[in-house]
């Protein structure tokens, strides 16, 4: 535990002295909120909508690339070899990461929440909020294997540009940045086989009675898929290089 | 403490090392040499645990490589050093530590490493003989009994790899580390190790001594300026420059007590036995012009 804290530490110092990652990190949902959502937000269960879908966007991005591009430029980085060599569970740097991923995630999504409880009629209860925060914090879970996945199969050079080619694709057709029933037809249908699409009928129902578990199912469905692809991904780097 | 038996690896039916076999004392310090291409860096990633074997087996303190517990007793630097380059030097030595139960003190460490005055600085800012120097330092810091080097003063200046030399003078050798390390740097190797181990074409051409080694050219070079032409009395003499002879032979002392008893007046004389680096050369060179069998 205090390895894991110190661990967390250390990882943290490094990434909150790069602002030119931590801000636009930060800054890009909330910012994306402010021009196209707070406009629209004009009645109350259609602004916490609105404001579910953005912070999906901002967790959806932030664990995204941090697992994507970290996996992809860890391959190549002599210092993720020089840690194989400590006296630590291997397991780890990867846990380390994802803590780190859900709390810049969370803080993403929390400055979308400040701008929808100042700018617009959103409001949840208690009970909803709280909801809204585990499924946010979830969202780690579901879409690490994914960013692993995608860092295993493309190269360092190309991951960041590929990344955004995956990232905001996914994020429009699965209806985080405008909702998915004003998406043109052949987009929809399309919608309703993306994970980001469940993911944000998991946030969305946070502020409803109803619970979509068919939605949760093809959420553990398309995180067990990538999971296994994440695997297949560092076997094969392990042959490839290592054997 | 490092045993190496009968280890083969092949890459894409390439064989980078074959049938290598040695052994390391508690407390040796080994330099590891051989020419690009020797299989050195092969044997270290296989010593690190990062590649497996083709066949054979590396038993570091009698346990298989790549068992847990040989994490907290070996230290490693690898070739190329590469840090969080916006994490500062003395977080960096700071979390390293963190994951051993006894860590050497960081300050020692950083007098050892002449770190102590870039602490608070960013590693992204370090340059390479300055990454090098950490990266050295944190293989020591667990209080590691067997470190592995490869080609551990690659960059770093010459007042502090002879800092690096004190050292393993000092320090390794009090705590009887035992240290295997690779090299290009031919004084290096001998400086620092009691025995040199050469590959060569991924096997191990020869185990010796430096001195053993150097014992390999018998002749010991003698130069001495004359303004006679020393050789129209001994073929042995080649002329170097206008007036100096230089003279390679096993028995030197002759061939000056010829020139003294032909009364030939000479001057500048100097006698060197061959450097540890002449002697690499002889043997790779012997090598590479044996026939093929």
């Amino acid at each position: 535990m205090k390895l894991l804290l110190r661990t967390l530490h250390f990882q943290l110092m490094d990434l909150l002295r790069q602002p030119g990652y931590t801000i636009p990190t930060l800054a890009f949902p909330s910012l994306f909120y402010f021009i196209f959502a707070v406009p629209e937000s004009q009645e109350q269960s259609q602004a916490a909508f609105m404001a579910g879908s953005f912070c999906a966007f901002a967790v959806f991005g932030v664990v995204f690339f941090q697992f994507g591009i970290g996996t992809a430029q860890d391959r190549t980085s002599k210092w993720t070899l020089y840690i194989r060599t400590l006296p630590a569970p291997s397991w780890l740097p990867l846990l380390s990461r994802a803590l780190i991923a859900t709390l810049v995630a969370l803080t993403s999504a929390g400055l979308v929440l400040t701008l929808a409880l100042t700018l617009t009629p959103a409001r949840w209860s208690w009970t909803e909020a709280s909801q809204l925060l585990v499924t946010l914090a979830l969202g780690s879970l579901a879409f690490a294997p994914m960013g692993i996945a995608f860092g295993y199969w493309v190269k360092e050079k190309t991951a960041l540009p590929l990344a955004n080619l995956v990232y905001l694709p996914l994020s429009y057709i699965g209806g985080l940045l405008t909702p998915p029933q004003m998406l043109p037809e052949k987009l929809h249908r399309v919608s309703e086989w993306t994970p980001t699409r469940h993911y944000g009928e998991l946030v969305w129902a946070s502020s409803s009675s109803s619970f979509p578990s068919e939605s949760l199912i093809i959420v553990i469905g398309f995180t067990s898929l990538f999971l296994v692809f994440s695997l297949l991904g560092y076997r094969r780097e392990q042959i490839l290089v290592w054997s | 403490m490092i045993k190496i038996t009968n280890l083969t690896k092949a890459f894409a039916g390439r064989q980078a090392l074959k049938e290598v076999s040695f052994t390391l004392q508690e407390g040796e310090k080994v330099a590891l040499l051989g020419p690009n291409g020797a299989g050195k860096s092969t044997l270290m990633s296989l010593l690190s645990g990062f590649r497996r074997p083709t066949l054979g087996d590396i038993n570091i303190l009698d346990l298989p490589v790549g068992h847990p517990q040989l994490k907290s007793q070996v230290g490693f630097c690898l070739q190329e050093n590469d840090f969080p380059s916006h994490s500062r030097v003395a977080e960096i030595m700071g979390w390293v530590s963190s994951h051993y139960s006894q860590p050497l003190a960081l300050g020692f460490l950083a007098q050892s490493f002449d770190l102590t005055h870039l602490m608070s600085r960013q590693t992204g800012g370090l340059s390479g003989g300055e990454k090098r120097r950490l990266g050295l330092a944190l293989a020591f810091i667990g209080r590691p009994k067997v470190v592995l080097l490869d080609e551990p003063t690659t960059a770093v200046d010459l007042e502090n790899r002879h800092r690096f030399y004190d050292f393993v003078s000092d320090y390794v050798a009090r705590e009887k580390i035992t240290l295997l390390f690779s090299t290009h740097q031919m004084d290096e190797a001998e400086r620092l190790g009691d025995r040199l181990i050469i590959l060569h074409k991924g096997q191990v051409l020869r185990e010796s001594t430096p001195q053993g080694l150097k014992a390999l050219l018998q002749s010991r070079q003698v130069r001495l300026r004359s303004q006679v032409d020393l050789r129209s009395l001994d073929a042995r003499w080649a002329l170097e420059g206008n007036h100096f002879y230089i003279c390679c032979d096993s028995q030197p002392e002759e061939r000056l007590k010829a020139l003294f008893e032909q009364k030939v007046e000479f001057s500048h004389l100097e006698v060197s036995s061959p450097s540890i680096e002449e002697a690499f050369i002889h043997l790779t060179n012997e090598v590479q012009s044996e026939p093929p069998p």
